[in-house]
């Protein structure tokens, strides 16, 4: 064995089809599959019993193969249905090697560690770590993640634990301070700083990015007073810095949102968005006023706190893991998980040329004001 | 008919939106998104803001001219009946202990979103309150499944694994601590479960599922059965319990996340109603008959399968929230198609499709 070495991925299963020469490769991990030509019975074989052979072994034993080795196994590789067997492992032997053979579905074996070396270094700045935001910030510490800053004013109430990842025993105590422990006790190195303040406006966000430069992606689960306002002062400094950032859903009024990703100036941002649900409330809502009312109570359910962070914890890896490969979802769309049936719906938006942020238009205006 | 003492409160849950020009009021359920639509008089538009609970009908009625009176009744009787308007202290008046309302204020607050009426929501978290269930696997899946059931306010649980909490283990199990790394699963949830919620009685027993488990000494008193113990396989968990819960007439859930269905929704097993365990084993004996894999090189592969946390969580999730459909309404619950939801991560969709129940089914055959 050398460093080169190959073999088939184990969560790969290799089916025969109605065509003898077409096989199916089923990534089981994902459900994925594709339908590969092995024209040569001789070269399937020794597909489906790669185990510890280099590219040059291969040749060595079947030289007639040459030419369609050196162009087949490299695909496969790029295909994710072969790995090398020093990366298979150093996969075996970490803790996150669950995580690590799910990403092998998506990226090549050679890029594989890579990828979740972006992960694990990356910094992500969640805002509110209560209904949504304790499930989120857990998950993506226990999928590797070193680096966060969490942000919550309040401390653990009774009425919390119906949904939030907190104990009895948590209660009166910072919300920030039970999710640091939490994620302390997972057993891995972590850099962890609690804010505490109220998060009122932009200001206090730029203050956040400004002492910490290297913030990869900032997560909105916060909902007080209500998440227009909350997100309102969140988006304007991401943008400023071009940080990626994420409206998680799951808040009052909105249980079942799956919130939009934002990758600034490449997709729909939040005031894209907002325009785009005020066209779309037009025309639903014309010439209607809304009743105001105060101090509601409004309910809320632990598996739909599960359902939205579970979208947001996806959206989180794939931007966080900065591949082509894994690109985020949840871009120019919003989803809403029906309750009632388990089905989920999408709405799509789009980058818009008017947007008063972004636009097109928006920024040629700027330009001009600058020539002046 | 209803009193004129009576306090009609607009519920909390509601958003109601008035268009003057045509005389329509939009009442929209803010948790089901569903809307009732009225053409209703100026009269009755302007007595919206009042019904919060601090004015009776009388109260309303002379707010208005004498001759509205029975519209007034009638209009405000419909909207009880829609559960648009209810009893101001609805709250306050359900038989729960104060420190049982208070955690599960939000979510009692839900169900009467859902339902619509006081009493269905008491009736449904009662129900959670009281059931008795035996959870089997605390694992990838299952230990989510627990922390959501307490979390419901679910008191009386049992669960049950063999298997001791691994280091890899933190990639996917709720509250993994480095400090239960090598203690019985069974032990570290009963520990987690009791501190979540210290008022459940939750049983911990260390058993594996196989030929000689004697079910009904674990099962006696169960009224629901949950299936996330994946050793030695799902297919094989599954129909040992599903022919015992069949036979006993026991609710059983199959929750999904094992490999290969790292997302899938699950399945509610219901006696004689939906498809059981062999209905499902012979559906896909048939549907993946031309199905079969080569005979993978290599023998032990364990290491190499994968996992996710948010897949775990959201199996977890989908089962509880098909649990809580069931609670709320078998009827309408089984009304639907069953099967099998598959979410696919590279689109977030669903892939679905449907299961019938076998004809010849030896175990759930009538």
């Amino acid at each position: 064995m050398n460093n080169n070495s190959l073999r088939l991925r184990p969560s790969v299963s290799v089916i025969p089809t109605s065509d003898a020469k077409i096989w199916e490769f089923f990534q089981s991990n994902t459900r994925r599959m594709k339908h590969i030509r092995l024209a040569d019975a001789q070269l399937a074989q020794i597909i489906f019993s790669l185990n510890n052979d280099s590219i040059s072994d291969l040749i060595i034993k079947f030289p007639h193969l040459e030419k369609t080795i050196n162009t087949l196994i490299p695909v496969l590789v790029e295909w994710c249905m072969i790995e090398y067997v020093s990366v298979a492992n150093h996969i075996e032997a970490s803790r996150y090697y669950r995580f690590l053979n799910f990403l092998a579905d998506y990226i090549p074996s050679n890029k594989v560690l890579g990828i979740f070396n972006n992960i694990e270094q990356s910094t992500v700045l969640i805002v509110g770590v209560g209904g949504v935001g304790s499930w989120i910030a857990t998950s993506l510490a226990q999928s590797g993640v070193k680096n966060f800053i969490i942000c919550d004013p309040d401390v653990v109430k009774p009425h919390n634990l119906n949904r939030s990842l907190f104990k009895s025993d948590d209660v009166g105590k910072l919300k920030t301070q039970v999710i640091h422990r939490n994620i302390e006790l997972l057993g891995d190195n972590y850099n962890i700083i609690e804010v505490n303040h109220l998060i009122e406006s932009s200001k206090h966000i730029t203050e956040i990015l400004n002492r910490n430069p290297n913030i990869d992606l900032v997560i909105n689960s916060s909902d007080y007073p209500d998440v227009d306002t909350t997100s309102k002062i969140i988006f304007k400094p991401c943008m400023e810095r071009n940080i990626p950032h994420i409206i998680a859903g799951g808040y009052n009024l909105h249980l079942s949102l799956i919130g939009a990703t934002i990758i600034p100036n490449e997709t729909a941002c939040f005031k894209c968005i907002e325009k785009g649900l005020e066209e779309q409330q037009e025309e639903d809502f014309s010439s209607i006023r809304k009743l105001q009312r105060k101090k509601r109570n409004i309910g809320n359910l632990s598996p739909l706190a599960g359902i939205s962070a579970s979208f947001t914890i996806n959206e989180a890896l794939r931007v966080l893991s900065k591949s082509e490969k894994l690109k985020p979802i949840m871009v120019n769309r919003r989803g809403e998980f029906n309750f009632l049936t388990s089905e989920v719906a999408f709405s799509d938006f789009e980058k818009r040329s008017d947007c008063a942020w972004c636009g097109i238009e928006q920024r040629h205006n700027k330009k001009i004001q600058r020539t002046v | 008919m209803i009193e004129l003492s009576f306090k009609p409160y607009l519920r909390d849950g509601i958003d109601v939106y008035i268009n003057d020009k045509d005389k329509t009021v939009i009442f929209v359920f803010l948790s089901t998104r569903e809307r009732i639509q009225l053409n209703v008089d100026d009269y009755l538009v302007l007595l919206l803001p009042e019904m919060d609970g601090k004015n009776t009908i009388k109260d309303l009625i002379s707010l208005s001219s004498k001759e509205s009176q029975k519209n007034i009744i009638s209009f405000i009787t419909y909207l009880v009946g829609k559960g648009v308007l209810t009893d101001s202290d609805w709250f306050d008046k359900l038989k729960f202990s104060n420190e049982y309302k208070e955690r599960l204020k939000k979510q009692i607050y839900f169900l009467m979103d859902v339902t619509s009426s006081a009493e269905e929501a008491y009736r449904v978290q009662n129900k959670i309150k009281n059931t008795s269930i035996a959870l089997w696997g605390v694992g990838a899946v299952g230990s989510w499944v627990l922390i959501e059931l307490l979390q419901m306010g679910f008191e009386r649980i049992n669960i049950f694994d063999f298997d001791k909490v691994s280091e890899s283990d933190v990639s996917r199990h709720g509250f993994f601590s480095k400090e239960y790394i090598d203690i019985p699963k069974v032990e570290a949830y009963q520990n987690i479960g009791n501190k979540i919620n210290p008022s459940a009685s939750i049983t911990s027993i260390e058993i594996p599922l196989n030929t000689e488990t004697n079910l009904d000494s674990y099962l006696n008193d169960t009224e629901l059965v949950i299936n996330s113990a994946d050793e030695p396989y799902i297919g094989y968990t599954s129909i040992s319990l599903s022919r015992y819960c069949i036979k006993n007439n026991k609710l059983l859930f199959v929750t999904g996340g094992f490999d290969a269905h790292l997302a899938s929704l699950g399945e509610m097993i219901v006696p004689f109603k939906t498809p059981c365990s062999d209905c499902y084993n012979s559906y896909f004996k048939e549907s993946l008959k031309d199905w079969k894999p080569v005979k993978h090189v290599i023998t032990n592969r364990d290491k190499g399968i994968g996992g996710l946390i948010s897949l775990n969580i959201f199996s977890a999730s989908t089962a509880m929230l098909s649990i809580l459909q069931y609670f709320i309404s078998p009827s309408v619950f089984l009304s639907r198609s069953s099967g099998r939801g598959e979410f696919k991560f590279d689109d977030y969709s669903i892939d679905s499709f449907t299961v019938k129940k076998d004809p010849n089914c030896e175990v759930c055959r009538e």
